[in-house]
């Protein structure tokens, strides 16, 4: 077979490097920021995974035993089994990883069925102080690689919650409710409203929410609308994870949406995707998911967040960007009477940081001396 | 400020879809233009359309190709490709419909065949129906096939009904109706917003206007 199946591919050297990259300077971010690496296995049973994704969106397969495994969808969902079985204790706990992880949806444009994902979680804790810090390693690994134009989307899926909490609405209506405002979908809106017969202020808060989407000034014209306690409060905690964004120096890159609602259904509290000009899907997703963890046994809040590492290259291929470090590249030809020597010259400049290849004169004559920097002719 | 670009169906829809944004001021000139060329810019509004089929337009808005786009919700149901549907355009109404000839031949088979250039929907259709079909997916005149034997029966748009009665085919079940929906790239929305909030903004207004108008 020479063809590869759908959704996988091979990374070729010059390629390869990059994504290399791309991926050290996440790793480097994320493990200065106090994230610890750790690397779950690549299958596990499918069970753990079909709380929360569909089942054929799964690659699943049989061991000889007949249990059913599944190539990990996520390493969120490993990780929360990880902590809920052995890590519980010293929170608050910073963990991180670079991994590849395997779905079944249609392979599109940067979006491959195995592609991979560097994320970080963050466990243990529910303030402010976690969400904004979680939001800030994102802007800070994205900046990393030389993504500039870019917004961090925040929203929070407790506010639907609440808007819907005081219409009395039947779990088939929320879905609808909630599938229009996926889709920012203000005639459907508007026509959901006239049918169920909402009227007055309730009618208004719905109509709106589609549009509540962009910068500061969205806290605020919320607030005015949507003045119950709940939903005030709800509000009030995103203005405050944004106050503390601000004393990042982040605030550029922070929009808000306040219609925002997730696929994924672990996501409990403020939720947040990163959007890059003129790429057009999110390449960044996130939030807090403090009910994850007690589908394992373990109450405990977390957060986190996962970038794709393959739209990340997307994105720097478009804005232009190279951040492969060029390496000197040296050539050393010798006479088979001094590879002793030859082969010390070429350990101290390896050692040195340098990229050293080796020819004998004989064999030296068919490399192509044009793509070294720098060549070494070791013949007396 | 930056461009926005937008892609139209080509054919009828295009049409409609540019009156309605030169009624609402964000574009000027384009009509006569934008049949000679698949891309017309709008310097002064700052503004880009561009042609593509009617199948393509929710393609290049995922890809986020071009900002907005204008597609029947036929096509966004049949494709459910990831983009934000903010609008009811209310123009370019029609209906999906289930349709057959007049008086249903025998046939041996169990499996119903159904053509269609709605695969998707078809599918889905039948499917939440508890129905077993076998599904034909064709390109275009989909009303020959029932009348050469190719399916029992069609799933297929239809606006006036003229071409299925000249054809001797007859509407067996309605399935949802369609008209003309903004669509916008999800990145754009928010990488662009104030722009594009404004464009849906006076969008709006339009459609509305025009609706109360066809009340009257």
């Amino acid at each position: 077979m020479i063809y590869l199946p759908d959704g996988v591919q091979d990374f070729l050297p010059e390629e390869y490097k990059f994504k290399r990259k791309i991926e050290e300077k996440f790793r480097e971010v994320f493990i200065k920021f106090g994230y610890q690496e750790i690397m779950p296995p690549t299958f596990e049973y499918s069970d753990n995974f079909s709380v929360l994704f569909d089942e054929n969106n799964l690659y699943r397969f049989f061991d000889k035993k007949g249990n059913i495994l599944a190539l990990r969808p996520d390493v969120t969902t490993q990780i929360a089994r990880i902590v809920s079985t052995k890590l519980k204790g010293s929170f608050p706990l910073k963990l991180c990883y670079v991994a590849n992880v395997y779905r079944y949806d249609d392979p599109q444009v940067g979006k491959m069925r195995e592609f991979t994902q560097a994320g970080i979680e963050l466990i243990g804790t529910n303030y402010e102080e976690s969400d904004a810090e979680v939001i800030a390693v994102a802007i800070e690994a994205l900046k990393s690689i030389g993504i500039e134009d870019f917004k961090v989307d925040v929203g929070q899926v407790e506010f639907f919650k609440g808007v819907v909490e005081d219409l009395e609405l039947q779990n088939e209506e929320i879905n609808l409710l909630r599938e229009f405002l996926q889709q920012k979908n203000q005639s459907g809106m508007e026509k959901f409203i006239n049918d169920k017969g909402i009227r007055g202020k309730k009618a208004k808060f719905l109509n709106e929410l589609p549009l509540l989407f962009g910068g500061e000034e969205v806290l605020k014209r919320a607030k005015e609308l949507y003045d119950t306690p709940k939903l005030g409060e709800t509000i009030d905690y995103l203005e405050r994870v944004y106050r503390i964004l601000k004393d990042f120096g982040m605030e550029e890159y922070i929009s808000f949406d306040l219609g925002m609602v997730q696929n994924l259904n672990y996501y409990t509290g403020i939720i947040f995707r990163c959007f890059v000009k003129g790429i057009g899907y999110a390449i960044c997703t996130g939030g807090r998911y403090d009910g994850l963890l007690g589908i394992f046994g373990e109450h405990i809040p977390a957060t986190g967040f996962a970038i794709s590492v393959e739209r990340s290259m997307l994105a720097l291929q478009k804005e232009k960007k190279d951040i492969i470090d060029k390496s000197w590249r040296v050539l050393i030809k010798y006479k088979e009477n001094l590879r002793n020597n030859a082969y010390k010259k070429a350990t101290l400049l390896r050692d040195e940081g340098k990229i050293v290849e080796m020819y004998s004169y004989e064999k030296a004559k068919h490399v192509d001396e044009n793509s070294f920097d720098e060549i070494i002719d070791m013949g007396e | 400020m930056e461009n926005i670009s937008i892609a139209l169906p080509k054919g009828r829809m295009a049409d409609s879809a540019i009156t309605l944004f030169e009624k609402a001021g964000i574009a000027e000139n384009i009509l006569k233009d934008i049949s000679r060329k698949l891309v017309v810019n709008d310097h002064k509004n700052l503004m880009k359309f561009m042609l593509v089929k009617p199948m393509d337009v929710p393609t290049y808005v995922e890809h986020g190709a071009a900002d907005l786009g204008i597609s029947g919700k036929d096509i966004l149901l049949e494709q459910k490709k990831d983009c934000y549907e903010v609008l009811d355009l209310k123009f370019g109404f029609c209906k999906m419909v289930v349709a057959g000839p007049k008086e249903a031949k025998d046939s041996f088979l169990t499996n119903k065949r159904v053509a269609t250039k709605f695969p998707n929907i078809a599918e889905e259709f039948f499917r939440q129906k508890g129905e077993n079909v076998e599904i034909i997916k064709l390109n275009g005149s989909v009303e020959l096939a029932p009348i050469v034997g190719l399916s029992e029966v069609i799933v297929d748009i239809v606006e006036t009904g003229n071409t299925l009665r000249e054809n001797g085919l007859i509407v067996i079940e309605e399935i949802f109706p369609s008209s003309a929906r903004l669509i916008v790239n999800k990145a754009s929305l928010k990488t662009k917003s104030q722009r594009i909030k404004e464009i849906i903004v006076k969008l709006k207004e339009v459609v509305e206007t025009f609706k109360e108008v066809k009340n009257d």
